[in-house]
């Protein structure tokens, strides 16, 4: 009688029903549609604008201008084209948010599943290393590594990622927690599975979803971190087009030229919001407790 | 040393506690099992059925558990003191343990297909991918489980064919030893009886030695030709099923345990359980451990513990059987 449950039903994996849920959430939705806006606007950046002529070259005959059939975003002081350099100020934040997390992901990843898995000694060592990272205000301790190794692109996702790594590093110990106590993984060992195969193959993927929606989320607040510091000048060179830094140079002209600040402000806004609704709304679609 | 499959001597496994108490839950065992034998071990629970099958495998809990005494040999070898690498090699391949809830043994977020070529890839690494792939295809048709459905995940399944494919898990490389922990007991009566069939059929085929652990005297009776009873860490009696369930010759804690079962031919209005708690195993009895709930307990019981009594294969660890039977040679 059992076996004749077999399947007619149109397989529909994990994913299917996670993306089914998502679909629901129109919050959700609505940030996805921010963030694929904002993804494509990135991707087509050169064909939308000229980066030498519209984003970085000045024009002091074209200075401040508000926004019109030319300029449709307007200009800045120095004249360069503002949506110009919102779009290409978008590809270096999106890229260095995902980079950020990238390498923060991973090492998080290997020091929280070592120190899960492995527990005792190796846990203490490795989670108080962390503490100490932690203990530090990111932002800070983002300051302090670029003032130490100097201005810089790989500088500042260096000094980024490290202060990603102990948020990655705790959520993947903690989930590795819960798993690792199961029958499964006893099971597993009971018929031979190496211990890279178990943290790996049995631990890590039921630990997925907190994991995603913390990138998720991490990203969000590692584009504002970006921003933050190239307003007060660490992080990316001036010139070069990054939502940062065109609020703090807008900021001097802001009462007479709103526009200027108001441009890359709202960029910010969007990019970060749309990234924290997709988080939220993953959240949710990844919590089985909450079906329907 | 005659060659049985798995011989067990004076095994002692601890445990310690947090707070530094140390837990005597097997009390120098000897066990010995032939290849295709099928034993029952049937006892109380906290008697030590779970940690003699995990220590078996080398799976007790690490810092906590660990053998203090005694040899296991499986196979002809001595693995007492293996290696975590040789122990790993010989888990799943030699010796395989189907555990109690299949509700949790399996990995949630893994198709049940992966789950079961995974222990092949593990052990058959002669075998190509297609082949791979064949096997688990018979695996699944010889558990009466349709080959489409390895793609599925385990939460789509039924508890009685979640325990199916366990099984199919734990046979894939057909060990010489399975090691069933209460292997029924989280499922209902009419599915127990339909997955005890399944393995008693799969058994047969692929000519394993099993140990079934439980609580449920019908289940061994239906299922084994051997039977251990195991009280406080040490085995009080073993037998074949004949000898345990119609000679008369028993330790007083078997007749208790079939006192405590309905007996649908008799006109008993009351079960009669046996008086008293498991012996605490942090604070073993000096004697017989099972003196102070025996109810034919002798001054002798509470002062020396009794050896085991054999006669005819049939052996038992009580003072009772001291003049009847002859001395064991251990």
């Amino acid at each position: 009688m059992e076996q004749k449950t077999g399947t007619n039903k149109k397989h529909k994996g994990q994913l299917g029903v996670i993306w089914h849920r998502f679909r629901k959430n129109k919050l959700a939705m609505f940030g996805l549609t921010l963030f694929t806006l904002l993804l494509l606007v990135a991707m087509f950046a050169n064909v939308l604008a000229d980066y030498e002529n519209d984003a970085v070259a000045q024009n002091m005959k074209a200075r401040n201008q508000t926004p019109s059939t030319e300029h449709i975003l307007g200009t800045d002081h120095y004249g360069r084209d503002l949506f110009a350099r919102v779009i290409f100020g978008a590809r270096i934040s999106l890229v260095l948010g995902v980079l950020t997390i990238l390498i923060s992901l991973s090492v998080g990843m290997i020091i929280g599943a070592l120190a899960g898995y492995y527990g005792g000694r190796v846990d203490d060592i490795l989670m108080r290393f962390m503490d100490i990272l932690m203990a530090i205000p990111s932002i800070l301790l983002a300051i302090s590594i670029v003032a130490a190794l100097g201005n810089g692109i790989w500088n500042l996702l260096m000094a980024l990622s490290v202060s990603g790594v102990p948020r990655f590093a705790r959520i993947v110990r903690s989930s590795i927690l819960t798993v690792k106590g199961q029958e499964f993984v006893e099971a597993a060992k009971a018929y031979g599975t190496t211990d890279a195969g178990i943290v790996f193959r049995h631990v890590l993927p039921n630990c997925i979803g907190p994991i995603i929606v913390q990138a998720t989320l991490s990203m969000a607040s590692t584009i504002l971190t970006i921003s933050s510091l190239s307003f007060v000048g660490l992080g990316i060179p001036s010139a070069t087009p990054e939502w940062g830094a065109m609020l703090s140079e807008a900021k001097t002209v802001m009462r007479y030229y709103p526009h200027e600040i108001i441009v890359p402000g709202v960029a910010i806004v969007l990019s970060v919001m749309g990234l924290n609704l997709i988080g939220d709304g993953l959240r949710d679609a990844l919590d089985p407790k909450l079906k329907n | 040393m005659a060659e049985h499959l798995l011989e067990i001597h004076g095994l002692h496994v601890e445990y310690v506690t947090d707070e530094e108490e140390i837990i005597h839950a097997v009390n120098g065992l000897d066990l010995t099992l032939d290849k295709g034998q099928n034993l029952g071990l049937v006892g109380e629970t906290g008697a030590g059925k779970t940690t003699l099958a995990l220590s078996i495998l080398h799976l007790l809990p690490k810092k906590v558990g660990r053998i203090t005494q005694g040899q296991i040999h499986l196979d002809g070898v001595d693995i007492t003191n293996a290696t975590e690498e040789d122990m790993r090699l010989l888990r799943g391949s030699t010796v395989s343990m189907i555990f109690q809830d299949p509700m949790t043994s399996l990995n949630p977020v893994l198709p049940v297909g992966e789950q079961i070529t995974e222990v092949i890839a593990l052990h058959r690494k002669d075998l190509t991918k297609s082949e791979v792939e064949d096997r688990l295809d018979d695996l699944l048709k010889m558990v009466g489980i349709p080959p489409e459905r390895k793609h599925d995940y385990p939460h789509q399944f039924s508890g009685g064919m979640k325990q199916r494919i366990v099984i199919a898990i734990a046979l894939a490389c057909e060990p010489k030893l399975l090691l069933a922990d209460e292997p029924t007991t989280a499922l209902d009566v009419t599915i127990q009886a339909q997955v005890l069939e399944l393995m008693r059929e799969l058994k047969e085929q692929i000519d394993t030695a099993m140990v079934l652990i439980t609580h449920d005297l019908g289940v061994v009776a239906e299922n084994c030709d051997h039977v251990a009873i195991m009280y406080a860490g040490e085995i009080i009696e073993m037998g074949t099923v004949t000898d345990i369930f119609e000679q008369d010759r028993h330790h007083p804690y078997t007749v208790g345990l079939f006192g405590a079962i309905p007996d649908m031919t008799k006109e008993e209005r009351r079960l009669h359980p046996i008086g008293g708690l498991m012996a605490d195993p942090a604070n073993l009895p000096k004697g017989c451990k099972f003196a102070p709930r025996c109810p034919q307990c002798t001054e002798r019981c509470e002062r020396e513990p009794p050896v085991i009594y054999t006669r005819s294969g049939h052996s038992i660890r009580c003072h009772l059987f001291d003049e009847r039977g002859e001395p064991a040679d251990g």
